[in-house]
Formats: structure tokens, C-alpha cells, sequence
């Protein structure tokens, strides 16, 4: 099983957002010698918790500290931009480590709406998004004569759809342009597996995609004993909750600043409910359940995302999925 | 005896030469950046030019990012043009530059295109916001506003919203005006903003500009006293002779691109001398060899310190454009970076004053937090 992982610089009780990126830098050389194969870097805008606003730059910035990991975007939120702006960061990602990049684009905002007006907004972001993603490629491919994305370059990042695999058009739309399929079961746990049979179906091979390719992203929360288990969890479980009831905290909170919060019945119902949106366990507890759920989707590769309140604790329980997977 | 209290800064527009390949550049580029760091330069800031097929840096924030892991002292940034984009997102890519070199960011805001009208609509999709009703000044203002660490409070249908490009960080990037005309002069004299005046694109108005920034200079927290830089176009031989050849492959260059013909990357000496100059160049050769500074290591120090008395500035920026020979390392810049050696021989870096600039830049940004810029 290949595994790989998305990051979004989270923000912890008590650090600074300088903290926060170089957290992000410092897993990211850890991932590269762990074998991950890919390091994915998140869009949000003025979301406390989440301070990863701009992948490509720290992209560059990870690029420059890692030998082999692919880097890529997971994703831009190419209704926030011109798509020859992206297009330009992306050229020069790719010259800078060729053959490394991945350029992920998602539709949704990553943001409130007030700072989604101050980006570059298409007017419709829904209805204009096939429209951009087809400037996109054209510009990585120098079909569009009026003017080029510089540096120029041989070689394209492949691009990667996105989606919270809610409906079919985003797969459709991933196979009849011949791009990367990636679902985010961490953001909706109902994504169905139709979905990404479908795409399968309908997929038109490209030059970057020679052949279909899925992506399954969950949540993880991983430790190496029941206690550590418990404790990642629940902060895993109170972000979710607090995040759902629209009520996101501003940075993760430490396991004692928690330790007074209880989860009623409700609360372990939902929990419950959405519970295909994560693997949960030991480390050779969540390898079973990330076998079963790529069956599931019948998908090529699991992308882990994390939120831990210590640096360390994610580091460690990172080597230890390496682990089970290599034994 | 030569000043020592003159900084010397790079500016990096990113050639490229017809036998390298854009990764070639980019590592030509990285190597030309450390050597500067080597060589005591203060800074090494880029430009940003779009559909140009001689340049390959495009996006200031993102190669910057990749030049800051490739070295640990020497401050990092360049050009930005703001018109291109939306001053959130500028404030987004630079606040995760800080954060990822903290101290060591400056951003040069320029208000020019660095392209062709197309290039341009496609970078504004025809649809930034307010790009037509809102001016430079107020883009500029709203992306200092949103540089401050603790965010900014606006009102947005009678609410107040906070609006954090980065929050918790501990400093902000260094904000640099830059600019070729009084117009730019007079908005950095009002926003209390460092200048830098761009003389490798114009000589004219340069001295006036100057004179006009300082007269009409506002104290702010961030800069409490006018701060000028300027950048200059420098080509170094061992000879005035050597000089003037590595000089020829980029002024054929300039000369296409100054005539709206297509610009392909930069010959090297040995193709440029079999070029025939053709007579409608001639003016512009003329014209660009008033102010670029082509020659032997001390004609370029006469030339320098000629103008930084005459302008009454501490820091020049170099924009070394010399050409390479055929058997120079693809992944280097052979004859720029021997440009840079032979000015800092001339002007040995001054290191216990470029240290204490180096502490002054940084404790000016953290105060960067008391700085409030106007915001409707």
C-alpha cells in the first residue's frame, strides 16, 4: 500500500504561526526518510487553526530540505486564483525539483466568505471550475499560443482533482480531463465508493495519467499504547465535534486543557456516524483498517491526515504506521 | 581609499541562457545567491517578470522560499507587483516566507506589470476586486494592514471582522516601496515606507525622485528616517575589455525586448560577437550604456561611488547581467558571480555595521506591530 500524507500547519495551544510552518518543515524531512511518498500542503484563509494558506511557498521552502518525497498541493483552491497565477507557481516548483511536484486543485474556498472575496474569486465558482482547470493545463502544456506560464518547461506536474466526493461531477470531471482522483473521506465520511467506480469507468488516459489513479484521504490517530491512544483521540474528536457544530477553537488544544470535557451520548453518536472518515488504533490496528478502506474504494494509495497538539507525537506515530507497513 | 560603509545588495531578474534548461537557471540562480552570502551581501531579492521567455523567475515568493533553505544570513525577497494580485494572497505567501526565515524578508512592492497586456489580463482574470476603483495606494495600505501579526479589524456590513492573513507570528516582512517615477517617491514618503529606486530601468528623474521621497518623508514606526536603496545594472571584467564583452549578449537582449520583439534567453560571448548589431539597436545600446556600469573593477567603484555621493545613499543593489562563455557549468553563473566578488573586494563588507543592520532590519519589523496603516 503506498501512504502519503497531507499536512495543514496546524496550530497548537501555546506556539506561534512561525512554529506552526516550521513544524510543518521538520515532519516533512521525517516523512522523506520515512518513505512516504508524498507530502500534500493545504489552502485555508484566516482559519486560526489551520495556518497552511499557501503551498506552493512552503512547498519551495520543503523541497530544498527533502530528497525524494513528491511535494504537492492538496489542494489549491483554483476558484481563488487566476489560474496563470498557479500555473507560474507551479512551473517554478517543478523546475526547482523536477519530477517531484503534484499540483492538487480542490473547488471549495478554504475560508469565510469576506476573505474569499479578497482573494481573486471567479464569479461562479462551481460553474467556472472545469473552465479553469482546462486553462491550467493548457498553460502546463503551452497550448495556450496568447501567452506562456514562465519558466518554461518540459515536463507537467500531474494534476489532481479533489473532491469531498459528495457527488459524481467531480470524478467525472477528474476521468473525461484524464487527471489524478483523489477523495476526501476526512471531510465527508458518506463519499460513496460509486463515486470513484465511475471514474474508473469513464476514465480518459493523459499524458501525466497514463492510466486511472485514486487517492483516499482519512483522517488518522494512531499511538503506540491504548493511553496515548485515548488521549490523541480525543482531541481528534473534540476538534471534529467542535468544528461541526461551527464552533472551530482557534488552535489545538493540550490534553490537559481538555481533560474537563466529556462527550455525551449525542456526541458519541454522531462521532460514531461518521467514523468512516478516520482509521483509529494501534499501528497494526489502522494498517488493517487503511487496507480495508482502500479495498473499499478500490483506491491506489491512502493520504493521512494528522492533528496533534505535539510535534513529536505525530512524528512518532507516523514512524510507527512506517513500521507496520514495512513488517 | 574605498567607502566601508557602503552595503552591497543583489538583484536576481532570473536569466536565463540559451544552453541552460529552466532547472539549470533556478540552480544557477541558488549558486549566485550563496555566493553573494559568502561575499558579505546584504540582500538577495528577485525580480518578477511574466511571459518573458529570457527570464525564468516569475513568482518572487515562491523561488524565494526556495533560496532561503540554501542559506542562513543574507535577507531574501524582491519584487512583487501588487496590481497582479490580491493583496490578501500576497500577504499569505510573504507572512509564510517570514515564518519559515524569520528576520529575513523583504518585500519591494512595485506597481508596474513586468508584462504584456494579455499576460497581465490573464493574471487578473479581468476580475480582481475594486482593480479598477481601488488604487495602488489603497492595495498597498490594505496589504500592510494585513501584514500586522495581530491581524486587522474591519467592518463588514456593520460587524466587526478579523481578518488574519497569519496570526500568532512573531515578526513581519520588511516593506520596500519601489519605483521609477515621483508618484511612487511621494506614496512611500507617505506611508513611512523604506524607497528603492529601480536605476537599471530608468536613469531619468532619479536624483529628483530621491530628493522629493526624503523632503515629503513621514516618520513611521517601521522606518523612522528615509531609507533609499537603488538597483543598478553591473558588468565586471578583470578589463574594461572583458567588461564590455560579457556585457554584449544582454544588451542585444534588452534591445529586442526594448523593441517589442520576442526576446529569446541570453546568447552566450561566443554566439553574441557573431551577431551583427542591427542599426535600429544602436540608439539603444546608447541609451542603456548611460546607466549601466560596464567595466574594470575600478571604473565600476568610481562609477559607484559617484553615485552613491551624489544620491547620498548607504546600500546599492547589483543586477549583474554578465554573459557566460561556452564552457561555463550550465548550473552556474560563472561571470555574475564574478561580478560580485570583484565589487566586494573593491568595497570589503564592513562586518560589524552589516551586523548591527542586520539586528536594526529585524527590531524594525517587530515594531511592525505597533504600525497601524490607515484601513477603511
Amino acid at each position: 500500500m503506498i501512504l502519503s500524507v497531507l499536512e495543514q500547519s496546524s496550530l497548537s495551544e501555546g506556539i506561534s504561526a512561525t512554529e506552526a510552518i516550521s513544524n510543518t518543515a521538520s515532519l516533512s524531512k521525517e516523512l522523506d526518510r520515512l518513505g512516504y511518498k508524498r507530502i500534500w500542503l493545504s489552502e485555508h484563509h484566516n482559519l486560526n487553526i489551520l495556518q497552511g494558506s499557501t503551498p506552493e511557498v512552503l512547498l519551495a521552502a520543503i523541497g530544498a530540505q527533502t530528497t525524494r518525497i513528491r511535494l504537492g498541493s492538496g489542494g489549491v483552491m483554483l476558484p481563488n486564483h487566476s489560474a496563470y497565477h498557479i500555473a507560474e507557481n507551479f512551473r517554478t516548483l517543478e523546475a526547482l525539483y523536477p519530477g517531484r511536484v503534484d499540483c492538487g486543485i480542490g473547488r471549495a474556498s478554504g475560508g469565510d466568505s469576506y476573505s474569499r472575496s479578497l482573494l481573486m474569486p471567479t464569479p461562479d465558482a462551481w460553474g467556472d471550475f472545469p473552465d479553469q482547470a482546462d486553462q491550467l493545463a493548457g498553460y502546463f502544456h503551452d497550448t495556450c499560443k496568447r501567452a506562456f506560464a514562465t519558466p518554461l518547461i518540459p515536463s507537467a506536474p500531474p494534476i489532481w482533482l479533489l473532491s469531498a466526493g459528495s457527488n459524481a461531477a467531480s470524478g467525472n470531471l477528474a476521468a473525461e480531463k484524464g487527471m489524478g482522483f483523489a477523495v476526501a473521506l476526512f471531510i465527508n465520511p458518506h463519499a460513496s465508493a460509486e463515486a470513484v467506480g465511475q471514474y474508473r469507468q469513464n476514465f480518459r488516459p493523459s499524458k501525466e495519467f497514463p492510466v486511472p489513479r485514486v487517492i483516499i484521504a482519512v483522517n488518522a490517530v494512531i499511538a503506540a499504547t491504548p493511553g496515548k491512544l485515548q488521549e490523541q483521540k480525543k482531541i481528534s474528536d473534540f476538534l471534529r465535534l467542535m468544528r461541526d457544530s461551527g464552533r472551530y477553537p482557534s488552535f489545538v488544544p493540550a490534553p490537559e486543557s481538555i481533560e474537563g470535557v466529556h462527550f455525551g451520548a449525542k456526541e458519541e453518536d454522531y462521532l460514531a456516524s461518521i467514523s468512516n472518515r478516520e482509521v483509529v488504533g494501534l499501528p497494526s490496528e489502522a494498517k488493517k483498517q487503511i487496507l480495508e478502506r482502500a479495498k473499499h474504494y478500490d483506491a491506489d494509495e491512502v493520504l493521512l491526515t494528522m492533528i496533534t497538539h505535539k510535534l513529536s507525537d505525530k512524528i512518532e506515530s507516523y514512524r510507527l504506521l512506517a513500521e507496520a507497513f514495512s513488517s | 581609499m574605498r567607502r566601508h560603509d557602503l552595503k552591497l545588495s543583489v538583484l536576481d531578474v532570473g536569466i536565463i541562457r540559451s544552453n541552460q534548461s529552466a532547472s539549470d537557471a533556478f540552480s544557477s540562480m541558488i549558486s549566485l545567491a550563496r555566493h553573494a552570502e559568502t561575499h558579505g551581501y546584504h540582500r538577495y531579492w528577485l525580480g518578477e517578470h511574466h511571459n518573458v521567455a529570457a527570464v525564468v523567475a516569475s513568482q518572487t515568493a515562491v523561488f524565494a522560499a526556495a533560496v532561503g533553505a540554501q542559506t542562513s544570513r543574507i535577507r531574501i525577497g524582491g519584487c512583487v507587483l501588487l496590481p497582479h494580485y490580491s493583496p490578501l494572497v500576497i500577504a499569505e505567501q510573504m507572512s509564510t516566507l517570514e515564518a519559515c526565515y524569520p528576520g529575513r524578508v523583504d518585500l519591494g512592492l512595485g506597481r508596474s506589470s513586468g508584462a504584456d497586456r494579455i499576460t497581465s489580463k490573464l493574471l487578473r482574470e479581468d476580475r480582481k476586486e475594486g482593480l479598477a476603483s481601488q488604487s495602488y495606494a489603497q492595495s498597498v495600505q490594505r496589504l500592510l494592514a494585513m501584514l500586522r501579526p495581530g491581524g486587522v479589524s474591519l467592518q463588514v456590513n456593520s460587524h466587526d471582522y478579523t481578518l488574519r492573513a497569519t496570526s500568532n507570528s512573531t515578526s513581519a516582512p520588511a516593506l520596500w516601496v519601489l519605483s521609477t517615477s515621483s508618484h511612487s517617491a511621494e506614496l512611500a514618503a507617505e506611508l513611512g515606507l523604506p524607497y528603492a529606486f529601480g536605476y537599471h530601468i530608468l536613469g531619468d528623474g532619479m536624483k529628483g525622485a530621491i530628493n522629493l521621497y526624503r523632503s515629503k518623508f513621514k516618520p513611521s514606526a517601521l522606518c523612522p528616517e528615509p531609507r533609499v536603496l537603488i538597483s543598478a545594472i553591473v558588468v565586471l571584467g578583470e578589463t574594461s575589455e572583458e567588461a564590455e564583452l560579457l556585457s554584449i549578449p544582454q544588451l542585444l537582449g534588452m534591445c529586442a525586448f526594448r523593441s517589442g520583439e520576442p526576446v529569446s534567453p541570453q546568447l552566450l560571448v561566443e554566439q553574441a560577437v557573431t551577431v551583427t548589431v542591427p542599426q535600429r539597436y544602436v540608439p539603444l545600446v546608447e541609451m542603456f550604456k548611460k546607466t549601466w556600469i560596464i567595466g574594470s573593477p575600478r571604473q565600476a567603484a568610481d562609477e559607484i561611488e559617484r553615485l552613491v555621493t551624489l544620491l547620498e545613499i548607504d546600500e546599492i543593489m547589483i543586477n549583474p547581467v554578465a554573459a557566460s562563455y561556452t564552457p561555463d557549468a550550465p548550473s552556474r553563473a560563472t561571470n555574475r558571480e564574478r561580478t560580485l566578488t570583484l565589487l566586494a573586494e573593491v568595497f570589503p563588507p564592513n562586518t560589524a555595521a552589516r551586523e548591527f543592520e542586520t539586528r536594526a532590519d529585524g527590531a524594525r519589523t517587530k515594531l511592525h506591530s505597533t504600525y497601524l496603516p490607515i484601513e477603511s
